[in-house]
């Protein structure tokens, strides 16, 4: 009986270990998004991309954008196809969680790839009504990363062409 | 009689468009510039073709015309109606190349957009854009609302000025000359680019802690789309990004100054100031902004969204700004404004359905107009009231004392009447394809008012035909019409005349 | 006639009337919010 009464009690200890994950169920940004007035004051987790900037303020809070779209993974920059407007939300978190992380993506940079937890604050009176995410914990699922770009020369030569050929014809008119 | 359109009409015309074309190549060299400084070759590539096609078709078009003082009133009306539609074509081209866009009426749909200072957009990943091409799709929100005619006004000097002035939707002579009031238009940006530009940008860095450069750079995108009250932004969750009340405060100041009229801002900076508060626009446009904000929190208020003062006033306040001065800058997303029914969708719509002040950088119908036609309906009503021998007068305030024509109510209902008949036009295409009422409408009448604002419906999958319809609404709202019919008349008289 | 105009308003003189110009514009915002959170008080007071 004291056997039986130990593994029940271990199996508690693990669902209780087991909680937070099955608590902080993981949904996109878009799912978030449509759902933002029902999750409101829950804890989620949601997987994205970092863009823009960070904002490391003097409250301790660094804020910045969470993108969860197509172009985290398939960048237009490296042949991704262009899929319509953005999907992000804000995020905010404390500035020591922030440190170390790689430069957010931009144009010739994707951001880190990270997989944050948090509450999600829907229209939040302590800020006046702004939704954003509250990240408490975070994971760099991707490092950010360097993206090429080619110039074209073609488009380059066939510019220099029209603006040489037009000034050549002012010019001359000019001289006329 | 029709008479056909001959050889020297074309001429002309083709002349005034070579001088526009060439004033934009030259303001292209700024992005291109940019992108050498940011070493984005792909983009620099593209503005240098850009360039080169303004720069060739402005030569040629110069070239062809002998005496530029024939342009007449047709020849002007034409001119500004085909400037506003060739810029944006070689205008996206750049944007065309940079792979963002699905299809090419996409891009050209966002040149549109831009140049119209409308705000909606087709573009796809601007978080990853390259910074010399968003500063150019914000370029041309600045060129659009300072009028590409006046840019070209203020360089060249003309006796065409007048025509093409008044072509660009621009009432107003604040100063003797055209060439005058055309510098004076640019000295106001100029004082609010670097006011602006420096609050925004200090706000950038001392408070959110941008880098100084990005502080700078966010700041100089949201001058150009909020003082042009065209509403792009450089990141994708619009002013929303920088989660800050500040931040909104300042570019609320933008909004509002690009609002009102040049007139006004004429009589802030010289003054008398107190005749700012007479002006029958002033009043108008005071009266309907309290009105919609009154709809639009109490709407909000009964969704339970906002639960405190402080957020329901900074939210409500910014959005309602945004719609009224037909800026287009949202601090929340485009799924959720579809979600905003009842009184707060109509407080919105009808904020932007008015618009701002004539002869500002805003939309919609504008608040003179408005104004007069309120004064109008009160008087017809005091007519039928008052004794038949009463007078009624036909006074109101306006930089002056002026009076109410016949022909002046004439020209205040018709071009009213046509800004509705675009708003329903839009509506009725949109519920053709199956879109909800309240989105048709609402979309319909933030392209048409150039705002911008969207519930969802601009978007890379939308019908071909709508979003042709979207643009020929954000051209004609921009022109205000008059021009939009001079070509139409102009081809018509080509094609049929004697 | 016009030149000498031209030239004043980015001049020292016309820089201020700028500064006056936008002062008051932020004062016309500030009025305005003043008055969407005191309409904002009365709505949520009486919901």
């Amino acid at each position: 009986m004291m056997r039986a009464l130990l593994r029940s009690l271990m199996a508690s200890g693990f669902l209780l270990l087991a909680a937070p994950a099955l608590a902080a169920g993981e949904i996109s940004v878009e799912e978030l998004m449509e759902q933002a007035a029902d999750l409101a004051g829950e804890e989620v987790t949601v997987e994205g991309e970092l863009v823009g900037d960070y904002g490391f303020r003097d409250d301790g809070w660094m804020w910045t954008q969470l993108n969860g779209d197509v172009y985290v993974r398939e960048p237009i920059r490296e042949g991704g196809s262009p899929h319509g407007a953005n999907t992000g939300i804000g995020i905010r978190m404390p500035s020591e969680l922030a440190e170390g992380l790689d430069p957010p993506g931009r144009y010739r940079s994707r951001g880190p790839v990270i997989l944050a937890t948090g509450t999600w604050k829907y229209h939040d009176p302590e800020r006046q009504g702004e939704s954003f995410l509250g990240v408490e914990s975070l994971v760099v699922v991707e490092p950010g990363r360097q993206l090429s770009e080619e110039a074209d020369w073609r488009v380059i030569v066939s510019g220099a062409l029209l603006i040489s050929g037009a000034a050549a014809t002012w010019f001359a008119r000019r001289r006329e | 009689m029709l008479i056909r359109p001959v050889g020297d009409d074309f001429r002309v015309i083709a002349f005034y468009l070579g001088r526009i074309f060439l004033v934009i190549a030259a303001a292209g060299l700024l992005p291109l510039a940019w992108a050498a400084i940011a070493r984005e070759w792909n983009p620099f590539g593209s503005f240098l073709l850009m360039i080169g096609l303004f720069a060739v078709l402005g030569v040629a078009g110069v070239r062809l015309a002998t005496d530029e003082s024939k342009l007449n009133w047709s020849h002007g009306m034409v001119v500004v109606a085909l400037t506003w539609l060739i810029v944006p074509v070689i205008g996206a081209i750049p944007l065309l190349l940079s792979g963002h866009f699905g299809r090419p009426l996409d891009a050209f749909f966002d040149a549109v957009s831009g140049l119209t200072t409308t705000g909606l957009s087709l573009l796809a990943d601007v978080d990853h854009l390259a910074s010399s091409l968003n500063f150019w799709r914000h370029m041309l929100q600045f060129l659009g609302g300072q009028g590409i005619i006046l840019a070209a006004l203020s360089i060249f000097a003309g006796t065409g000025g007048i025509t093409l002035y008044f072509g660009e939707a621009r009432d107003e002579r604040i100063l003797p000359s055209v060439t005058s009031t055309a510098r004076f238009i640019w000295a106001v940006s100029v004082v609010h680019l670097v006011f602006g530009v420096t609050a925004l940008g200090l706000v950038g860095w001392l408070v959110l802690g941008f880098e100084i450069d990005r502080a700078a750079f966010h700041g100089l995108m949201i001058f150009f789309a909020g003082f042009d009250t065209g509403g792009f932004s450089p990141q994708s969750t619009s002013v929303g990004y920088y989660h800050s009340a500040i931040f909104e405060g300042f570019t609320s100041v933008l909004m509002v100054a690009g609002a009102m009229s040049f007139g006004l801002h004429y009589a802030l900076w010289r003054g008398p100031r107190r005749a700012v508060f007479a002006n029958l626009e002033t009043r108008t446009i005071l009266s309907t902004f309290g009105f919609t904000m009154a709809l639009t929190l109490l709407g909000l208020a009964a969704t339970d969204i906002f639960v405190s003062v402080a957020g329901l006033t900074r939210q409500g306040f910014f959005q309602i700004l945004s719609a009224h001065t037909g800026t287009g800058f949202s601090t929340v997303p485009s799924v959720e404004l579809a979600g905003w029914g009842g009184l707060a969708f109509g407080g919105m719509a009808i904020a932007m359905a008015l618009g701002g002040m004539g002869s500002s950088t805003a939309g919609g119908v504008k608040s003179l107009r408005i104004g007069l036609t309120i004064k109008t309906v009160v008087n017809q009503i005091r007519q039928v009231l008052l004794p038949e021998h009463a007078v009624v007068g036909t006074a109101y305030h306006q930089s002056g004392r002026k009076h109410l024509t016949p022909n002046l109510i004439q020209s205040v209902m018709t071009i009213s009447l046509l800004y509705v008949a675009l708003y329903l036009l839009g509506a009725g295409m949109g519920l053709a394809y199956g879109i909800p009422l309240q989105a048709a409408l609402f979309e319909s009448v933030s392209a048409s008012a150039n705002v911008g604002l969207s519930v969802g419906v601009t978007d890379p999958s939308m019908p071909i035909p709508l979003e042709l319809v979207y643009m020929l609404q954000m051209w004609a709202g921009r022109l205000e019409f008059v021009a939009v019919f001079s070509l139409l008349g102009f081809l018509y008289a080509w094609a049929r005349g004697k | 006639m016009t030149k000498p105009r031209d030239r004043r308003w980015l001049s020292l003189q016309g820089l201020t009337g700028g500064l006056t110009m936008f002062t008051i514009e932020a004062l016309i915002v500030t009025s305005l919010a003043l008055a969407a959170w005191a309409l904002a008080r009365l709505i949520l007071a009486f919901l």
